[in-house]
This record gives structure tokens, sequence and C-alpha cells, in this order.
């Protein structure tokens, strides 16, 4: 495993929370924690995260600085009372420079796939050597 | 989840009798074939009790359909599948792999006996709805009606329209396939 690549990013470490936190914590006391897959290449980084039962309109993704956010309710579950998770809600630090305009997000058939174009000064780039 | 310290214990037929008593109490069980990276439980599933009908919603991100088996045979409901392992561009290197990935097979103990013609299994965002109408016989798949009139969970079905597979002269439960 390849340590130094746990840099670029990092799980957000839990701050004191205010009020407004505790009462989004309240909310998703029945929320979890999605299962994620991401991958880096030269020119992206990409995380895929495994959200079943959300729709479109219920995910929610923000870049805030430096920490990306992914928060969103699966259908019909806390209606049900349902067992299974009412919704998701994930934090990572983000420890490389993105393209923030750049950012894009898909959801199909309950998997969140965000793309985070690095900023150019990241980029790999191979140096041509006279 | 008491795997190792049932492997240990002499006692093997008494936590089997335990699950047993488990199972009739809640009436499902799990199991998984293989365990998967975090020992998540893959695929969560819930199965929900109601006056005409069972109904079992698992957790299947990424699945399409016909990727899934659906079978019942008695009381039981299979639901099994395979999940690729998740392979990046020839550029990218993996910096977290937690999805789960490989074959599982998810069986539910249902608490009542359902026809196994009726059922309904249909994938939407990434879960799995099986609605298994409760029989009135015992064991032997009663005749069902056409499903075109609006009852609450009309709507969808996972065959063609018109093609209904469902009882004409057969007796014996069959999965879906």
């Amino acid at each position: 495993m390849d340590r130094i690549e746990h840099d670029e990013l990092r799980e957000a470490q839990q701050s004191e929370p205010t009020r407004e936190e505790r009462e989004a914590r309240a909310r998703r006391h029945r929320y979890t924690r999605p299962a994620v897959d991401i991958y880096s290449t030269d020119t992206e980084m990409v995380v895929l995260a495994d959200m079943p039962g959300v729709r479109k309109s219920d995910l929610e993704i923000t870049l805030d600085r430096d920490e990306l956010v992914i928060e969103a309710k699966a259908a019909g579950r806390a209606e049900d009372e349902s067992s299974l998770p009412w919704g998701y809600y994930r934090r990572f630090k983000l420890k490389t420079a993105f393209d923030r305009e750049g950012i894009t997000a898909s959801l199909e058939g309950g998997i969140c796939r965000i793309s985070l174009p690095k900023a150019a000064s990241e980029q790999t780039r191979k140096v041509k050597v006279d | 989840m008491e795997n190792e310290s049932d492997s240990k214990a002499s006692g093997r037929g008494a936590l089997a009798e335990f699950k047993d008593a488990v199972t009739s109490l809640f009436g499902q069980v799990t199991s998984l074939v293989p365990d998967f990276g975090l020992g998540r439980e893959f695929p969560r599933h819930e199965l929900r009790v109601e006056d005409e009908e069972c109904r079992v919603l698992v957790e299947l991100p990424g699945f399409k359909r016909e990727e899934i088996d659906v079978s019942v045979a008695g009381r039981t409901l299979t639901v099994s599948g395979q999940r690729p392992r998740f392979e990046p561009p020839e550029s990218g290197r993996m910096l977290r792999s937690e999805r789960p990935s490989g074959d599982f097979e998810l069986v539910v103990r249902l608490p009542a006996e359902v026809d196994a013609l009726a059922v309904v299994a249909q994938m939407r965002d990434g879960i799995l709805d099986a609605r298994l109408p409760k029989s009135s016989g015992r064991g032997r798949s009663i005749e069902v009606e056409e499903t075109s009139g609006g009852e609450e969970g009309s709507g969808a079905m996972p065959w063609e329209e018109g093609s209904e597979p469902k009882a004409q002269d057969d007796e014996s439960g069959a999965d879906d396939g």
C-alpha cells in the first residue's frame, strides 16, 4: 500500500460541534457512512460511493474550503421507519489542489461518482529530456 | 458473527440450536458466502411483513435486475449475484477500496407461505424490491388475477407486460427466473 497517497485525501476530523452541527447530527443519526472506492489519475481524483436508495434530487455534494461533504437521504426510509440506513453522510479533507469549478458528480443505480479534476499545478507532467 | 467462538467451542450444536431459535423468533437469517473486505454486511436487507405480502428490500448498488438471481423455495427467499471488483482506469491508482465485491448470497426466511409464481421483484436506485404475496393455500400456488386493475402495488412488473408467467396448470413453486 502506498501510504503517501493518503495525504492526498484524508477523512475530515471531527471538530467541536456547533449548535447547527449538533442539530444536523441529530437529523443524521440514522445515516451511515457510504463505502467508497477512490482512485487517482494524473489529471483527476474519482470518488465512487455506494448509496443505494438515493435519488438525484436528494443528493447534496458540497465543497467547503478543503472539505468535500457528501450527504443524501434515502427515499422513503424515514417515513417507513426502515431498518436500513435513512441516508448517507461522509466528509473528506482534500489535500490536493483541485479545479473547483470543474468538479462533477453523477448518480446511477445507487452509485455516486464524483470527479475532482486536479489543478494544473498538481498534475503529473512528463518532462521532456533533450 | 460468532463464528470464531463457534468453531472453538465444542457446543457447535448448541449454537446451531440458538441460531434456529433466533431464526424462528425473527423469521430471517442472513448468510454471506465470502467475508467482504470490511466485514460489512453485504448486501444489507430489510424484511417487511404486511397483511397481504412480505416485502424484502435489498441494497444492491450498481446492479441491473438481470444480474441478480431471485428465487423462492418454500419459505425461503434467496437473492444471489456477483459484483466484480472495481478496476480503476489504466493510469489510475486506488487510494481506497471499501466497496464490497465478489459473490454474495442472501437467504431470507419468510414468516409466511408465499406464492412463488406471483413474486414481483424490481430494481430502483440500487435497491431490489421483492414483493411476495402471501398464499392462502398451504404450499400450493394459488391462481393469480391479472394485475391490470389498479391495486396498490400495481405498476411496473419485472416481466414484459402481457407475458405474465403466472399459474397455468403448474402447482409447484418455481423460481422466477
